[in-house]
This record gives structure tokens, C-alpha cells and sequence, in this order.
């Protein structure tokens, strides 16, 4: 390792240090330090890592099937780099790189990658291993169209070597595979049958305003012989015949409740395992069989793959649980109508769900148009009696949200401040029931900030 | 009393949250005592668009937008006919320019438009993203209308139509002349989502009072409870970088 480099890692780690002293999370400064000490880091340090370098991207799913993945490389004794505080861009990976010291040599390198920016740390990382979750409609007003979305992925795919494992449930990843290099592995995976549906999934699927409704190679509109939720599922295009392609690693729900699920995962070697999985919704199910998939091409075994399901209890304010004066608060981070609609549904199925608080803001890295609250499916908390509580920058325009959603006005209030508002949250919770936190991301950023202070929560940089 | 409500292409036309106007329309009727009637008119569905006292369209992405131009077509002298008949529409964004006589791609080339609205919208180099805020003549005290945009095109409009809106934060029509949005009789379009209407209750009730006016219905009765709702106006409002008591 050359000189430069060595520079920018103790510089990196200088910045890391200081901040932290200073209470500060330290996830993307220091990378910026890193990267203009050394541009060249980055593909450097990953080009000493000895066996994996995986990049995770897609819309929703990232944190968790990295995280996932992790948990399975080190079941099989890896020493594993990833960047665990959702810090997605070059400059939060060359902050995860320094932070685990990767210039003295690391196993695996996991990296979740922001869509937009796949293409550039792809450059730099030489992924031979890539994880491709869903597109979903996400942050308009940043990324633009979906379809812009989908074509900064296809790009960032054209620098991987090895594997590429895709959600062959979702048309616009499968899609993928045909623009991959030709020496590049594909594995399909995808979740077997219709896991229990929302309101959405009850509806005909030319009605229900799926973020993906026509055939990405004619234009056709797709039926479903079964979705999954949102446009995930059995899709065929009548008028080409493209459906969705076989898959080779395939996820079964067994059984579900609202702490977590038991599944099964089948192989392409008729090799299978079942798992539980401390953390629940059909959306963490395709998170831990996207990782499974990449775990297998990474030439994980089964066992390892099973403890490594079986010892996640949620990522970074992913379903993430800590004890309050007697009660349990889930963070849950919530960002765009089908990630927040599954959360709902899982909140709305718990009945230990005591109160809930909903934090909203509209920050650059939240989205600064929050038009996409009106796509979500608040009604769902309409039944039952439990508190709802708002806060964050748009609190207000939360409240008018769940006000024309029929939510009856005496169960809900406004509280500015989110700390504030989460202990209202729970004084208004019976004891010994489930408060649960839904929050955008630099709202799950601030409020866990106040709890890591007073020492609620493990620091947010060790994931 | 029964309104009939149209939303066209709720499947096609659901970029911004769109829905959310279409569900302030129908609780506030509720709220009324009236009863509101919501048809989803998807492509190909055979509706007689005159039949209805309120037609709602919201925006799309370009590939949607492509098909609900091609079903449009068929219904454009239907739509006329009903616009004339003073049934109330509201458009936003991308159905506002497809009410239009044209729009114009960088490369010179124009996609036709329904030509119900006097104006044509021009593709720009940049898209106008942000917190936006305007006044209107059309509206009671305040007067004012927030909400987000986010749109490449710029648009102009004929002396066939006025602004709905003078821009005092934000892009507006085309970013040049202040204006925000149309108006020709009963039918308004206008850049802003985010929902637009649960945060400009004076709006929503604007265009239900057309329509039930247009019914012979003289009033709409008791004032409802918009304490909520003005709340997140006002915030809005500051968003946008406009002090309420000055707008």
C-alpha cells in the first residue's frame, strides 16, 4: 500500500476520532477527507480484500440485506468491511473502509450503494458480487422518473465481474440481466406465493397504481398470476410473452407474526434451510433471500447462512427495538409509499402496538416533496384505538394526511420535537406494549442521535 | 344531493400524490352531508365525461403519459363539450400540459395537445423543483395557494385563458411572467401538487361550490372545522420562504 493512501487512512482516522468526540455520528466527513488526500483509495484498499466485494443497491431493502449478508460472511469466520450506517455514497464507504481499518486486510467488503451514485463507487470498488433489491418510486424530486433510476443501475452493473443476484419479482430488475456483461453470472431469486396481502394487493392490479405496470420490452401491461405486495410477484406481459424468468434461489414465509418470520430458503442444488428471522413483513423476507443468494455465490454454506438470519434483530432503525420506561420502541425507517405501507400493515397486525409516532421531514436526503405521503396507506391505522402522534418539519401536513384518512381526531396530536414527541408516544402507551416509530431519515438520524446520548441505542456507525 | 367525481387515469396519472386531491374533494362533500360519487376512468373505459359534475387529472411519467395521450384523443371532443357545459376539471402538472395545444420537445419536434386550454408548454434546459407559493384572485382571504412543483416544461399561455395564480415564491408557469396555473370557465390547471388541495381547503371548497352551483345548489352550508388544515397551509407557506401575514 503506497504512501498516499497511508496518508488518507490516518487522516480519515484523525477525522473519525475528532468527530466522535464531538458526539458526532462521522459516516461521510471523514470520507470526504479520505477521498481528497487519496482518490484512488477506494479501489485501492478494496483491491486488497480477499475473497468478496459485494454492492447492494436498489430502492428499498439496501440496509437490511447488506446488513443480512454481513451477518453471514461472519458466520463464516470473514472479516467483513461494510458501511453500516446507511452512508451510501463514495464518500461513506471510504469512511467505512478506514473506520475497520481495511488497509490491513479484510475478508469481504459490503457495500450498499445509493442508485444514483453505483455507477462512480462501482468504478472504484470492482464488485464481483452485486445484490439488485426493487425499484420503487422514491424521492422524485432527487432521482427524477423511475425509469432514470433503473438506467443509472443498468450502468453502475456494466463494471461488475462474477455475480449479479436479482429480485426476479420485480420486472424492472430482472429486466437487468440482459444488459449485463456477458461473463457475468445472473441469479434470480425471489419469494414463493402471495404472502398475506394489504389493501393494495386486494385490488385489481390494473387499479391499484403499481409503480411498475407495463413491460419494460414492449410496453404491455402485465397480469400478475400473484403479487407478493406492490408490483412484486408472477408477472406476464400478454402481448410479448416476457414473464418473469425461473429462479434459482427461492424464499418460502412459514409462518409469521409481528415480531419476525420463519422461513424457508431453497437453492438451485436442492440444498435448503429454514431460519428464523427477528425481524418481520414480506419486504424482509426478499431482504434475506437477496442475501442468501449473494451469501451462496459468495461460496458461503448453508449453516453459516442460517446463523447469519437467525442473528439479525434489525439494521441501523431497521425494525430497530430499545426499551423505554417499561415499553418496547421499534424504529422503523420509512421512506417512500410501499416501504411504508408494509410497515403499517405490520404495525396494524401487531396487537401488542400501543401507540405509534410518525415523524416526517422533508429534508434533501428525506425528499423534499412530500406529495408521496397521500400514496400511502394510512388508513390502515384507522381501526383500533391506539395514539397516533406526529412530528418532524411536516408534522402539520402529516396530521391533514391521517385527518382525511378517517383517523378519529381524539387519538391524534402534533409535537414538533421528535425526543418529545416519542415520550409522548409512550406516556400514552400502556406499559409493556409496542411503540412503534416511523420515520423518515434524517428524522431517524436526529431522534436516534437524542437516544444514542442517553444511551438507549449502540452508536449508529458499528450497525 | 350527489356529486359525481371523475378522476381520470388514477392508475396512469399518480406521479405526485395526486390521489390526495381526489380524497380531499370526497371528505369534504362528506363532511357536508353530501354524498360524493368517485369513478375511476381508466384508458379504454367507456364514460361520458359530460355525465360528471367534477373530472380530476393528475401527472404521470412520460411512458404513462404516452398511452393516456393516445386514449385521450378518442375523448377530446367529449371532454370539450363537457368543459363548455361548465363541468368543473382541475389539472395538475403533467394533465395540465396535456390540456394545452402542444408541447414542445428540445428537439423541435411537438406532441399535439387537447387544445381545451389557450396555452403550450416548451421543454426546458433545467426542471423548476421546489416549496412554491402563490396568490389568486379566485380565492377568499388569504388568498394564497401552496405546494410543491417539479416540472421541466414552461408554460405559456394565450389570451384564450388566464393565470390562476401570481407566483410570489417559486417558478410558476414558465419562471418568466409570474403567472402560476389557468383558468378558462370551470376548468383550472396548475403546476402544484404535494397534495394540493387537503392544504388549500378555500380551493377545494372553490371547486366544489362551482359544482354545486352548477346543480342549482345556492349554498354549501356551515363553515367546516380547517383549523388543521390551515396549520400545514402556514407552514407551507414559510417553506416556501413567504411570511403569511405579508402574502
Amino acid at each position: 500500500m503506497g504512501i498516499r493512501a497511508r496518508l488518507a487512512h490516518i487522516f480519515g482516522k484523525l477525522g473519525i476520532r475528532v468527530l466522535r468526540l464531538l458526539g458526532r455520528a462521522a459516516t461521510t466527513a471523514p470520507g470526504r477527507v479520505i477521498l481528497a488526500v487519496d482518490p484512488g483509495f477506494i479501489s485501492r484498499v478494496s483491491g486488497q480484500v480477499r475473497h468478496s466485494r459485494a454492492v447492494i443497491t436498489g430502492t428499498n431493502g439496501k440496509t437490511t440485506t447488506a446488513a443480512l449478508l454481513e451477518g453471514m460472511m461472519a458466520g463464516a469466520g470473514w472479516k467483513v468491511v461494510r458501511n453500516a450506517s446507511g452512508s451510501n455514497m463514495a464518500a461513506g464507504i471510504a469512511t467505512a473502509l478506514v473506520d475497520h481499518d481495511a488497509i490491513s486486510g479484510c475478508d469481504a467488503l459490503v457495500a450498499e450503494v445509493d442508485e444514483a451514485a453505483l455507477a462512480g463507487v462501482a468504478a472504484m470498488v470492482q464488485p464481483d458480487l452485486a445484490v439488485v433489491t426493487n425499484f420503487f418510486r422514491d424521492q422524485l424530486d432527487r432521482y427524477g422518473e423511475l425509469d432514470r433510476t433503473v438506467d443509472l443501475v443498468r450502468r453502475g452493473l456494466e463494471r461488475v465481474r462474477g455475480t449479479a443476484c436479482l429480485n426476479a419479482d420485480d420486472p424492472r430488475v430482472a429486466d437487468l440481466a440482459d444488459s449485463l456483461p456477458g461473463e457475468v453470472d445472473t441469479v434470480f431469486f425471489g419469494l414463493a406465493g402471495e404472502a398475506s396481502g394489504g389493501e393494495r394487493d386486494a385490488v385489481d392490479p390494473a387499479a391499484a397504481g403499481l409503480d411498475t405496470q407495463f413491460c419494460p420490452r414492449c410496453g404491455g401491461r402485465f397480469t400478475y398470476e400473484g403479487r407478493v405486495f406492490g408490483h412484486l410477484g408472477d408477472y406476464r406481459c400478454p402481448d410479448c410473452g416476457w414473464r418473469r424468468p425461473a429462479r434459482h434461489v427461492v424464499g418460502r414465509i412459514l409462518d409469521a407474526d409481528g415480531a419476525g418470520l420463519l422461513m424457508a430458503i431453497d437453492f438451485p442444488d436442492g440444498d435448503s434451510l429454514v431460519a428464523k428471522l427477528g425481524v418481520p413483513g414480506a419486504y424482509n423476507a426478499y431482504n434475506a433471500v437477496g442475501a442468501a443468494a449473494a451469501a451462496r455465490a459468495a461460496g458461503i454454506d448453508g449453516p453459516a447462512i442460517r446463523a447469519g438470519l437467525e442473528a439479525f434483530t434489525g439494521a441501523f432503525g431497521r425494525m430497530e427495538r430499545l426499551s423505554l420506561e417499561d415499553r418496547e420502541v421499534v424504529l422503523a425507517l420509512s421512506k417512500n409509499p410501499v416501504g411504508f405501507d408494509q410497515i403499517l400493515r405490520a404495525v396494524a397486525d401487531d396487537a401488542g402496538t400501543g401507540a405509534v409516532l410518525v415523524g416526517i421531514n422533508d429534508g434533501h436526503a428525506d425528499g423534499r416533496d412530500i406529495s408521496w405521503l397521500w400514496d400511502v396507506d394510512f388508513e390502515m391505522l384507522d381501526a383500533g384505538e391506539v395514539p397516533v402522534v406526529v412530528s418532524g418539519t411536516r408534522a402539520e401536513d402529516m396530521a391533514v394526511r391521517l385527518k382525511y384518512g378517517g383517523l378519529d381526531l381524539e387519538r391524534l396530536q402534533i409535537v414538533g420535537d421528535l425526543e418529545g414527541a416519542l415520550e409522548r408516544a409512550v406516556e400514552r402507551s400502556p406499559r409493556g406494549a409496542r411503540v412503534y416509530a416511523l420515520l423518515t431519515y434524517t428524522a431517524m438520524l436526529g431522534l436516534r442521535e437524542r437516544l444514542e446520548r442517553r444511551g438507549l441505542v449502540g452508536e449508529m456507525w458499528r450497525g | 344531493m350527489r356529486l359525481r367525481i371523475g378522476h381520470m387515469y388514477p392508475d396512469l396519472m399518480n406521479l405526485y400524490g395526486d390521489r390526495g386531491n381526489v380524497i380531499a374533494l370526497a371528505r369534504r362533500l362528506q363532511w357536508r352531508g353530501i354524498e360524493a360519487e368517485i369513478v375511476g376512468i381508466a384508458a379504454g373505459d367507456a364514460a361520458a365525461l359530460g355525465d360528471f359534475d367534477l373530472l380530476f387529472m393528475g401527472g404521470g411519467q412520460d411512458r404513462e403519459q404516452a398511452i393516456v395521450w393516445r386514449d385521450l384523443e378518442a375523448r377530446r371532443e367529449d371532454l370539450r363539450r363537457a368543459m363548455e357545459a361548465d363541468v368543473v376539471l382541475l389539472a395538475v402538472c403533467g394533465g395540465y400540459q396535456l390540456l394545452g395545444h402542444y408541447y414542445r420537445m428540445p428537439d423541435g419536434r411537438e406532441i399535439p395537445g387537447l387544445g381545451i386550454l389557450d396555452l403550450h408548454t416548451e421543454a426546458g434546459p433545467t426542471r423548476m423543483i421546489g416549496n412554491a407559493a402563490c396568490r389568486s384572485e379566485y380565492l377568499p382571504e388569504p388568498g394564497t395557494l401552496v405546494g410543491f412543483e417539479n416540472h421541466g416544461g414552461r408554460t405559456y399561455l394565450g389570451p384564450g385563458c388566464a393565470p390562476l395564480a401570481t407566483v410570489l415564491s417559486g417558478h410558476g408557469n414558465n419562471g418568466e411572467d409570474g403567472g402560476e396555473g389557468a383558468v378558462y370557465r370551470n376548468v383550472f390547471g396548475t403546476y402544484l401538487h404535494g397534495s394540493l388541495l387537503p392544504k388549500n381547503p378555500h380551493f377545494a371548497d372553490l371547486l366544489l361550490g362551482r359544482a354545486l352551483a352548477r346543480r342549482g345548489a345556492g349554498t354549501m352550508g356551515d363553515p367546516l372545522d380547517d383549523s388543521l388544515e390551515w396549520r400545514a397551509h402556514r407552514v407551507a407557506l414559510g417553506l416556501a420562504g413567504v411570511d403569511g401575514r405579508e402574502a
